[in-house]
């Protein structure tokens, strides 16, 4: 029985080196693998700092175009450190992407196509009306300062303003809401 | 290959904190590269960031009932929401409806709020005359309003009716009546 491409690396080091030492673009099981294991995580780091879906989506793309293209051309020194040195491409790239620069533009004509076979990884959506009923079976006070938070992504500073409340308090409040919301939605555990 | 268990999983707590923009920049920036390196934290911070989403998809859909505050409704009135917005005056009564094409429906209560620390809300509708009430809401005193937004959903469902809305104050085991109101809502034909 044949294992899934990711079984076929036991390291992501194996999979640093597979690619290296590849003619380049012919390493597609082991560019696939990385792009899956990698691509969902770049994309947090993107949505952390842009805030923005799509623009996280294209600084996702941009990222792991750049990866691919320096392990093809042998730059990764440490197979041992590729966590590293993709934290680093996406350091760079975010930073880029603040001045504007012109590298990623050039790359992204060069390589996009060969990343667009691959499927995009996008994060599992909850079930809508079991939130809907999550979120109306919480206690009004923990309802609001959810939903007060994370309307707009406000720091409980923010919030403690717009309710009068102290920021300790809306940690609290928002950290024994979201305790109940994930409970409930996992069905575990009844809201009480 | 599958990911490895974190040597030092980052709390769940600490991870909402980063998500918001909470932490300051070192212990961010320790985040953001442990994030990158390890999927077992980057698979909870996903968490969040969905629940986050699923929160936004509710409140926008108007399928919950929320309190908020005068604050945060102008903050949604700048977004440009189209909010249909009623004032009741202290014991006093408002006309209302609601239309398909309202985002949000705020019932606005003025109240004195000087001193109070808990406000309850107890409610009847005379279509279905079922008491309800609302504990311990959250509410900025300096405003001397309660912003009530109904589940939009539900109002456009209901017929025509009246809505008898009493805030109290809580103290101890005593309960004192801030405010009587009444709302005579019209269903949108």
């Amino acid at each position: 029985m044949a294992g899934s491409p990711a079984d076929t690396f036991v390291t992501e080091a194996d999979l640093a080196r597979c690619i290296a030492q590849s003619v380049p673009g012919r390493a597609t099981e082991a560019e696939t693998t990385l792009y899956r294991r990698y691509a969902p995580r770049v994309r947090l780091f993107g949505l952390r700092h842009l805030r923005d879906a799509q623009a996280a989506a294209d600084f996702m793309q941009q990222v792991m175009l750049v990866t691919i293209d320096q392990l093809r051309r042998g730059r990764l020194r440490d197979p041992d450190k590729l966590g590293s040195f993709i934290f680093g491409v996406c350091r760079a790239i975010m930073l880029e992407l603040r001045r504007g620069g012109a590298r990623r533009k050039r790359i992204l004509e060069q390589y996009q196509s060969d990343l667009a076979a691959i499927e995009p990884v996008e994060p599992a959506a909850l079930d809508g009306d079991r939130v809907t009923r999550c979120l109306q079976d919480l206690p009004e006070r923990e309802r609001a300062v959810l939903v007060m938070t994370f309307y707009e992504e406000k720091p409980a500073h923010e919030v403690a303003a717009i309710l009068g409340l102290t920021p300790g308090n809306v940690r609290v409040i928002r950290h024994r809401g979201l305790m109940r919301l994930r409970q409930c939605i996992a069905g575990s555990e009844a809201v009480p | 290959m599958k990911d490895s268990l974190c040597a030092a999983p980052i709390a769940f707590e600490t991870l909402i904190e980063y998500w918001l923009g909470e932490l300051p920049l070192p212990e961010t920036e320790r985040i953001d590269e442990h994030i990158v390196q390890c999927g077992q934290c980057a698979a909870r911070l996903g968490e969040i960031v969905a629940l986050s989403q699923a929160i936004r998809d509710v409140f926008r859909k108007g399928d919950i009932l929320v309190i908020l505050t005068p604050n945060f409704l102008e903050r949604l009135i700048s977004r440009g929401i189209q909010v249909r917005q009623y004032r009741c005056p202290l014991n006093g009564s408002v006309a209302c409806t609601v239309t398909p094409e309202d985002e949000l429906l705020v019932g606005r209560f003025e109240v004195p709020l000087a001193g109070v620390t808990r406000v309850d809300i107890l409610s009847r509708r005379s279509c279905d005359d079922a008491e309800h009430r609302l504990s311990d809401i959250p509410f900025d005193a300096q405003s001397n309003e309660i912003v009530v937004a109904p589940s939009l959903a539900r109002m456009q469902r209901l017929p025509s009716h009246d809505h008898f809305v009493r805030l109290v104050a809580v103290e101890g085991e005593t309960e004192r009546v801030l405010g009587e109101y009444t709302l005579h809502h019209t269903a949108h034909a």
